[in-house]
């Protein structure tokens, strides 16, 4: 593998990873209907690497962009930061590693909280951990704001006082503050227009060169995460369905999933092309998912036998790993 | 400002479909918001003509004006949005001055508009069917019992299984494709000569929005809808429309064939915009996207000169000082940039040629 060399340890390594949230039913006495948004998956991320995370809404991409800072108590599992399982840490021994790992938002209007200047926001985080006061603080946060192309003076300024691209970077700082080594990126430029959705790649391929960073990028933006991730993971209803190198999985994705979900990009220039794999219906609802395989009700290629066990994710080439029955498991 | 002579040439000769009739022409529209930190000039004189049958697309990021174009179309600006200037003729008519009790009997008939997000444009209090009825009792003189048909079998044609049970649901009960497909069948209800569909699958995921969009292209062929199809997404742009117009500041930028576009934009938006793609400009591996640097116009101090001047790299002087008028080109193209003009320095002067990106 080329991130990582013979018995390194990945940075983040997860096993079994879950969070079911409980649903309230219509009547009083029913019991909550557990709804299942991230269910058993497994995944690493080797240090320097970016691992692309994608699929639709609701398949549980955020929730485990979530679940590795811990802004959400997994169901089970085991979430690996440099060799210590996090998951089961109380708040204060986890305060360490939430300095280690941090979080980009999508929304760069709901992330900044309105009645805060941009230097509080951004210094907000070394006063929790105490590493500057004073003067020191606010040079770090006048050199924060200058590594995602803001000035000084924008930090006496409050959120409503920039527009979205500006405010993305705000966002970044905020992120970069504490000298992390991981930052889960979830869906950070998808609120962006094209033209800025450039400055903010460019502006994260940057920061990854200067200061070693590894990213969790999380979106749905198929061609982007092509262009800034190393590994891309595919994501349905919860589970991890393929898993591969960027150039493996575009160019001889395996399992039915990924294949209509890289047919689907509409393409520049693409009018008229013939060979577009269109998935009849809908996602199915993660309160009500189907037995066996999660992806039968929607594949063509789905037999009897897929209604009966969810097949695992099996290393179908090097590096190469699909969740499918057609190949073995 | 541009004559109306320059404007019929180009349009004359723009490719594909156009044997078609005219049916729609915007003459210098104009459209302001008057707000109490003053006048947002959101369009400032936008011209275009459609024909029938055609799929045209308006594309633009946000605050280019491309969703108050269709709205000033319509007929449904919110206040405080007016039109100031210009024409929009339907039928060689000018809407503009129609009374809204007239242009009431046009909307849904003639002319629909689909929206967004499906769930603001449906009413949560009545069946899905029930909401397409009204469409057909208030545009056609037929009984309720045949228009009933006639909304099961329309959300037949948009592809929703078993359309007798959907009918009798409510919009809550569908999901977001679901529910566009359903504005699909309820907009072409009434058979209009006019599709508008603004951002219509913005908020869908890309499995549904490719439905959505083999959807569109199998409605216009059935039915022979023209449709504007407005997006920031120049992908989906790409999939369903002959004709491209794009816009920036409140302007046309560019427009061309969707092929030409692509292949040759002649525009430095229109150029910039696809290099800042990844995919479209970059091929190789590692290499770094080229982002537009800046952001748009305030378009409650319009500048004076070009919307683009601050962020192009291409700028002349006369581009602060002057707007450029849209130059029409050949192969029936039209571009907004002093650099078409004969006057424009000869090694920077921007006109057909190959490699005129890169």
């Amino acid at each position: 593998m080329t991130f990582l060399g013979a018995g390194e340890k990945p940075l983040v390594e997860v096993k079994g990873l879950a969070k079911h949230f409980p649903v309230r039913q219509a009547g009083l006495l029913s019991r909550p209907r557990m709804l299942r948004a991230v269910d058993g998956v497994d995944f690493f991320i080797a240090r320097g690497e970016t691992l692309g995370l994608v699929g639709e809404s609701g398949c549980g991409k955020s929730t485990t962009g979530r679940l590795l800072v811990r802004l959400y108590e997994p169901t089970a599992g085991q979430i690996r930061f440099d060799g210590v399982d996090v998951a089961g840490l109380a708040e204060r021994e986890f305060l360490p590693y939430r300095r280690r790992m941090q979080m980009i938002f999508q929304d760069p209007y709901a992330s900044l909280n309105p009645r805060m200047t941009v230097g509080d926001i951004v210094g907000e985080a070394l006063d929790i951990h105490g590493l500057a006061r004073g003067k020191g603080r606010l040079e770090r946060v006048h050199e924060l704001l200058g590594r995602v192309g803001l000035n000084p003076d924008h930090a006496m300024r409050y959120p409503h006082e920039f527009s979205g691209g500006q405010r993305q970077r705000i966002g970044i700082a905020r992120a970069l503050a504490v000298d992390p080594e991981f930052v889960v990126c979830d869906e950070p430029i998808s609120a962006l227009d094209v033209s800025i959705q450039a400055q903010v790649v460019n502006m994260l391929e940057d920061l990854r060169e200067q200061f070693g960073l590894t990213y969790l990028f999380i979106a749905h933006d198929l061609s982007m995460v092509r262009h800034l991730a190393d590994r891309v993971g595919v994501m349905y209803l919860g589970r991890i369905v393929e898993m591969a190198p960027k150039e493996e999985l575009y160019a001889h994705p395996q399992h039915p999933y990924t294949q209509a979900l890289l047919s689907a990009i509409p393409v520049i220039g693409g009018q008229g092309r013939g060979s577009r794999i269109v998935l009849e219906g809908d996602v199915p609802s993660p309160l009500d998912p189907p037995s066996g395989c999660l992806f039968r009700t929607r594949c063509r290629y789905a037999e009897a036998r897929c209604a009966e066990e969810n097949p695992a994710l099996t290393e179908i080439a090097p590096r190469h790993w699909a969740a499918c029955r057609r190949f073995g498991a | 400002m541009t004559t109306s002579q320059e404007l019929l040439a180009p349009s004359q000769g723009a490719p594909s479909g156009t044997e078609a009739p005219e049916l729609l022409r915007l003459e210098g529209l104009s459209t302001s918001f008057f707000t109490h930190v003053g006048e947002v000039k959101a369009l400032r004189g936008i011209d275009f003509a459609l024909h029938e049958g055609e799929a045209f697309g308006i594309v633009g990021e946000s605050g280019s004006g491309k969703s108050v174009t269709a709205l000033s179309i319509m007929g449904l600006l919110p206040h405080p949005g007016r039109v100031t200037e210009g024409k929009v003729l339907f039928r060689g008519e000018n809407l503009l001055g129609w009374s809204e009790r007239k242009m009431r009997c046009l909307r849904g008939d003639d002319l629909a508009m689909i929206f967004q997000d499906p769930m603001t444009s449906l009413n949560p209090v009545f069946t899905v069917g029930d909401q397409i009825v009204e469409v057909l009792r208030l545009h056609r003189k037929i009984s309720k019992k045949e228009a009933w048909e006639r909304a099961v079998e329309g959300l037949r044609l948009v592809g929703i299984p078993s359309p007798e049970r959907r009918a009798r649901q409510y919009p809550h009960q569908f999901s977001g494709g679901m529910r566009q497909r359903a504005m699909i069948a309820m907009s072409l209800a009434c058979e209009p000569s006019l599709l508008i569909a603004d951002e219509p699958t913005t908020a869908l995921d890309v499995t549904i929005q490719a439905q959505m969009l083999d959807l569109m292209n199998a409605m216009r062929s059935s039915i022979g809808t023209a449709v504007i199809l407005i997006t920031h997404d120049l992908g989906v742009v790409s999939e369903v429309c002959a004709r491209i117009l794009v816009m920036y500041g409140g302007q046309v930028m560019e427009e061309a064939s969707a092929q030409d576009l692509f292949d040759e934009p002649l525009h430095p938006y229109t150029m910039g915009l696809l290099r800042a793609l990844p995919g479209y400009g970059i091929r190789r591996r590692g290499q770094r996207l080229v982002p537009i640097p800046g952001s748009p116009p305030d378009l409650l101090r319009p500048p004076r000169g070009c919307p683009f001047v601050e962020r192009c790299p291409r700028a002349l002087r006369i581009c602060r000082e002057r707007p450029p008028r849209l130059y029409g080109l050949p192969k029936g193209r039209r571009s907004a940039c002093w650099l078409h003009d004969d006057g424009a320095p000869e090694a920077l002067r921007l006109g057909l040629r190959k490699g005129a990106i890169g």
